[in-house]
């Protein structure tokens, strides 16, 4: 139990997705403006991300592996999230509509999401099995939703503030994720 | 002429990182050294120029419903291609550019593209659009790679500027130094561009 | 221009159509890619091993050791005379502050270390310093017989690098443990 627990820890915190490996910025900067839309956006991402890192890693090894197709792990990957998005979208279309409202919107993003492709990739590279690749993806995404969250948390409180007309908008928000990333530097060693 | 518009659009007014804010994750991940960032830049050109060109060519058979798959194939084969190429011939850049090689495949900029100008414009006019944006942001990266590298290691493409023992800011060659530099960078531009326009008033 | 309207057939011959002619080119780079991605890598190890051997290494060949069950490479230099220079081997640990560091060590024909490279993903400027000619100076000509594989903040003979004590004993971790196999390596191979 103890392995997998440092696993997440690890994921989540001390290797967060936005802030160590940097992936999944364009829809952290796009989405987190509000508090509500970032919960949505990352509840959504947490379920995407784990389950077409799952798929992707069953494509790798049984198809791509023994067929020695490595070189085209990066058109399947991206061909499977894409398909899967897409599947998602369409169930939550066809049975509920209230997710369906709540989230429909935030699912084509997820498919440019470079922490999507990325955590797939990380899997393979790291070398996990499929338990550890379970437990990578949702502490990854807990981490990328977790990072969103807090962002919209100041975000908003930014909105109020008066910032110089050159730094608004984007520019401010850069500069808190980086003073953020400090901030989760702190974590490392936690999974020790 | 209309066509060199299309061409040096991408280098200022319509500059993809700086002004439409696109390809975030690479400028902030791999620039931690200028060699790095012109890397990834050439890299990015050559998928961009050659999806813009297939895509164009393809926009007469492309079917609107699967339009995002067919983008994504032919994007992820240039990216795949650049990959392999960029293994055999230099080796030392497809070590430190990592994974962010195949993520050239979600890097919004190259579908972006795709999605707003070569599925509807002719051949020549997206191949230069690409050339542009590409350039564009490859000069956007090198000139934040050259910043963090010179504060954080001393160095500029490899060779000192500094003396060697000088004290660096560690920070800018971490992922907050990143960010923090975008984030100045973007502000400088802004504070040009409303100078720009409060000159023209 | 108006927007054409497609069968499903259509759509389907046009997808599985681009699908393989992707497939196909990507089969085609990767062949021509193939052979200098190997070699590219193969020198990659060479220069390697020939960074951390004794000079005067001339031939490398390679042994296999079975070390607490599992298989092991050790690579045995040789000069140009065939007497041995020296060894090298790899050594991992996963107590680095970035995760598992993997050590390339390379030692002289009794076990002292002579040089070594590492692969790791240490904070820059800092735990990364354990490539450092400042860090690995003081492991020249030291073995498990005349030095403690410790930071001196545990006891033991290593200066570590200052605010990178994480990264420092990792290090000496992965020398203690590699030196500890090659020991019964040499006994083995009397």
């Amino acid at each position: 139990m103890l392995p997998y627990v440092i696993l997440i820890i690890n994921a989540m915190l001390v290797q967060n997705m936005v802030f160590y490996w940097i992936l999944g910025i364009c829809p952290y900067l796009g989405v987190s403006r509000k508090i509500d839309t970032a919960v949505g956006m990352g509840l959504a991402v947490i379920f995407v991300l784990t389950m077409s890192a799952m798929a992707a890693f069953v494509v790798q090894r049984l198809l791509l592996d023994p067929l020695h197709l490595e070189y085209l792990q990066t058109l399947s990957f991206i061909l499977v999230i894409a398909a899967l998005v897409q599947l998602v979208e369409m169930i939550l279309k066809k049975y509920s509509q209230p997710l369906y409202r709540a989230l429909g919107i935030y699912l084509p993003l997820i498919t440019t999401n470079c922490a999507v492709l990325g955590v797939a990739i990380l899997n393979i590279r790291k070398g996990h099995n499929a338990l550890q690749a379970l437990f990578y993806s949702l502490g990854a995404s807990g981490g990328f939703a977790l990072a969103l969250f807090i962002f919209a948390g100041i975000r908003e409180r930014i909105a109020l503030s008066d910032i110089p007309r050159s730094f608004k908008g984007f520019s401010i928000s850069l500069i808190t994720a980086g003073i953020m990333s400090m901030a989760f530097l702190g974590f490392a060693g936690l999974a020790k | 002429m209309k066509l060199l518009n299309e061409l040096f659009k991408g280098l200022w007014k319509e500059h993809p990182t700086f002004r439409i804010v696109l390809g975030m994750c690479p400028t902030l991940a791999i620039t931690n050294r200028a060699i790095n960032s012109f890397g990834m830049g050439v890299s990015v050109i050559f998928v961009l120029v050659g999806s813009n060109i297939v895509i164009s060519m393809l926009r007469t058979i492309t079917p609107d419903k699967i339009r995002i798959p067919i983008f994504i194939v032919v994007i992820s084969t240039f990216v795949t291609v650049t990959d392999l190429t960029v293994h055999a011939v230099a080796p030392g850049v497809h070590t430190a550019l990592g994974i962010f090689l195949p993520l050239i495949v979600v890097n919004c900029i190259i579908i972006g593209r795709a999605e707003a100008f070569a599925q509807k414009n002719t051949v020549l006019a997206s191949a230069l659009d690409g050339i542009g944006m590409g350039i564009g942001f490859t000069w956007g990266l090198v000139i934040i790679g050259t910043i963090r590298e010179i504060l954080g290691s001393g160095t500029w493409f490899g060779m000192q500027v500094f003396a060697k023992d000088a004290p660096t800011a560690i920070m800018m060659i971490l992922p907050a130094g990143g960010f923090i530099t975008l984030g100045v960078v973007l502000a400088v531009m802004n504070k040009i561009e409303s100078l720009k326009t409060e000159k023209k008033s | 221009m108006a927007k054409k309207e497609f069968t499903s057939v259509q759509i389907f011959i046009i997808l599985i159509g681009i699908c393989v002619v992707s497939s196909a080119v990507l089969a085609w780079v990767y062949n021509v890619t193939k052979n200098p991605i190997a070699e590219v890598e193969a020198k990659k190890k060479q220069d390697a091993l020939r960074s951390v051997l004794p000079a005067g290494t001339e031939k490398i060949e390679v042994r296999q050791f079975k070390y607490k069950g599992k298989d092991v490479e050790i690579q045995v230099g040789f000069d140009k005379n065939g007497a041995i220079t020296g060894y090298a081997f790899e050594s991992e640990t996963d107590k680095g502050y970035g995760g598992t560091i993997l050590f390339l060590i390379g030692v002289n024909a009794i076990g002292e270390i002579n040089a070594f490279v590492a692969d790791q993903k240490e904070t820059p400027g800092l735990g990364s310093n354990i490539t450092s000619e400042k860090f690995g100076s003081q492991f020249k000509g030291k073995g498990l017989h005349n030095f403690r594989f410790k930071v001196m903040k545990d006891g033991g003979d290593v200066q570590a690098i200052t605010a990178a004590t994480i990264s420092s004993r990792a290090a000496c971790d992965a020398f203690q443990k590699g030196l500890e196999m090659f020991e019964e390596f040499k006994k083995s191979h009397k």
